[in-house]
């Protein structure tokens, strides 16, 4: 009955073409003027504060929730210190490369705009709650842990390169207009994230995703049409076997979905790297002033394989962390509950965070780019 | 029961992590533009206060402003009036709304600053500097009553580094003052990743 909808064939297909009719919507965002302006600090632009007016009592900071322990705080610091130092190096470096041929500065802008990224992506931001979140609360594989992180930075880089290219090289915005352009695409992103989210509710209502492999092909009752009731997996000898990352591989067990991995991976990433990073931005501007854009896109690329990094570790410590919570589990009923209840929640979670982060945004309650 | 303690306490540990993650990006932006600043507050005979503030910024976001203001961002000629005028209008006058990232405290609360004036803006070197005056808006005498001074944005998109230990610093001829500075920990950045750091001045 729904053969003739390419929706009906799989779940993902619903994903791929919301997410395609995002990136329509991104476009005519992009052209159109931006619903939250900002200024060049990261605020929202407003009228100026009438000086005649009395006095009125200024806002005081709000009390945040939580305060990063020693030694890490010390640490952190530290890194926004050494990306200070490192974004003046690739400065010089781009001042130095200028009309000339010389490959040292361009090895010298590629390895500080690496390391630039590293530092860069370890503050909020980059997808981490996203990525970390998925792989908390979803069973899956290192693999792609690496690949889902690496496409979000790869798409993050593209972003702000195409942003760059477009609308400040070939259409010659200002930064200040780029800017409210991309803090658009930020806003875009969030409602991926949330459309996201629900593919993955969708896909765990219909029995998937929460083993690692789906049961579209163990028989009809386990379609992935139809909703079928979760039994514990068994070796071939009949026995129950654990979950362990190795165990899945083995050739007992059902095939993972490659296609749905991969589709997965891409719209996960898509959706996270949607929005560029502002210090991407900020250098690409730098360098198509300098007439050396060609080295901007290089230092972009290398800043993404920097944030990869940082945000592949993200990635991976939620593993560990979700392997060491359910370390010694056995193969019960129980268990599959249990796991059952941490992937709807991790779901629930990262459709609310998109859902509330694009709310907060066109609400003007938090300023664009500065999340 | 539907869950056993054991998995009980797996599932709770899981949300537990997830929490603390998802409470991370109310934490706003990792830096994207850095600024030194240096203040030095003139206090007049009856305790008012002005802030005449110095801010540099880093090259980074000069070439970006540079580029809007002048072709390909020339950084080799000084800015002119229009020149500063343009800045002035696109990248300073905004900040009104948001007291200049200035931290102004008595006993009392926080306190209003007045729209700048003064405002000039040089190149020097790669950087683009600011310089302007605050008074503030709100009834001060700093013969009865003492005065905290901090910089920062508490979003962190900018982040604001004193110039040096001294960076805020107090010339009142007929007062006699003091001043401490000290990281004020009620006002963490980012988490607690930053405290920023806030000058007293006390006045008799």
């Amino acid at each position: 009955m729904y053969s003739s909808f390419p929706v009906s064939r799989h779940p993902l297909a619903v994903a791929q073409w919301l997410l395609l009719c995002l990136s329509l919507f991104a476009l005519l965002a992009l052209t159109s003027p931006p619903v939250h302006a900002v200024d060049y600090f990261g605020r929202s632009d407003k009228p100026a504060p009438d000086a005649s007016a009395p006095a009125k009592v200024v806002e005081q900071p709000q009390a945040q929730l939580a305060v990063i322990p020693e030694p890490i705080r010390s640490w952190l610091q530290a890194s926004i210190r050494y990306q200070l130092e490192l974004n003046a190096s690739i400065r010089h470096e781009l001042e130095l490369s200028k009309g000339k041929g010389h490959w040292a500065p361009g090895m010298a802008i590629i390895l500080l705009s690496f390391l630039y990224g590293v530092l860069h992506a370890l503050g909020p931001g980059h997808g981490k709650v996203v990525v970390g979140s998925y792989f908390l609360t979803q069973r899956a594989r290192i693999s792609h842990g690496l690949l889902m992180s690496g496409w979000a930075a790869l798409v993050q880089s593209l972003s702000a390169i195409v942003l760059v290219s477009v609308f400040a090289a070939v259409l010659h915005f200002s930064a200040h207009q780029l800017l409210n352009q991309a803090a658009t695409l930020e806003t875009v992103s969030y409602v991926a994230i949330a459309v996201y989210g629900m593919v993955i509710l969708r896909r765990l209502s219909k029995g998937l995703d929460s083993c690692g492999h789906d049961h579209s092909k163990d028989g009809a009752q386990s379609s992935p049409i139809a909703p079928h009731r979760h039994q514990p997996h068994k070796a071939s000898d009949g026995t129950p076997h654990r979950f362990r990352y190795k165990a899945m591989t083995s050739p007992e067990l059902p095939e993972p979905n490659k296609g749905h991995t991969g589709r997965s991976m891409f719209m996960a990433g898509t959706a996270v790297g949607l929005r560029p990073c502002a210090g991407a931005i900020v250098v690409l501007l730098f360098c198509l002033a300098n007439e050396i854009y060609p080295v901007g896109i290089i230092a972009t690329l290398a800043m993404g394989v920097g944030v990869a990094i940082t945000v592949s570790t993200v990635s991976l410590g939620m593993l560990g962390v979700r392997k060491l919570i359910t370390r010694g589990s056995s193969d019960t009923q129980r268990a599959i509950r249990a796991g059952r209840i941490a992937s709807y929640t991790g779901a629930i979670v990262i459709t609310l965070f998109g859902l509330l982060q694009a709310a907060l945004l066109l609400t003007g309650l938090v300023t664009p780019i500065a999340a | 029961m539907i869950l056993s303690t054991s998995l009980f306490r797996r599932l709770a540990a899981t949300f537990a992590v997830l929490g603390s993650m998802v409470c991370l990006p109310a934490a706003n932006a990792h830096p994207h533009v850095w600024a030194q600043f240096k203040v030095s507050v003139a206090i007049d005979a009856k305790g008012a206060p002005t802030l005449q503030e110095e801010w540099t910024f880093d090259e980074g976001f000069t070439g970006m402003l540079m580029g809007d203001v002048r072709p390909k961002g020339d950084l080799k000629k000084q800015l002119n009036n229009k020149e500063v005028a343009q800045l002035k209008k696109d990248a300073f006058d905004n900040l009104a709304n948001f007291n200049y990232f200035n931290h102004l405290r008595t006993t009392r609360g926080p306190l209003n600053a007045n729209p700048a004036t003064d405002f000039k803006a040089r190149l020097q070197g790669n950087q683009l500097v600011y310089s302007f005056s605050l008074t503030i808006k709100d009834a001060l005498d700093l013969r009865k009553e003492m005065l905290e001074v901090g910089l920062w944005d508490e979003s962190y998109y900018v982040a604001m580094d004193p110039e040096s230990e001294n960076a805020i610093q107090v010339n009142a001829a007929a007062l006699k003052c003091k001043t401490n500075t000290f990281l004020d920990k009620k006002s963490p950045i980012m988490y607690g990743m930053i405290f920023p750091a806030v000058t007293r001045i006390v006045c008799s």
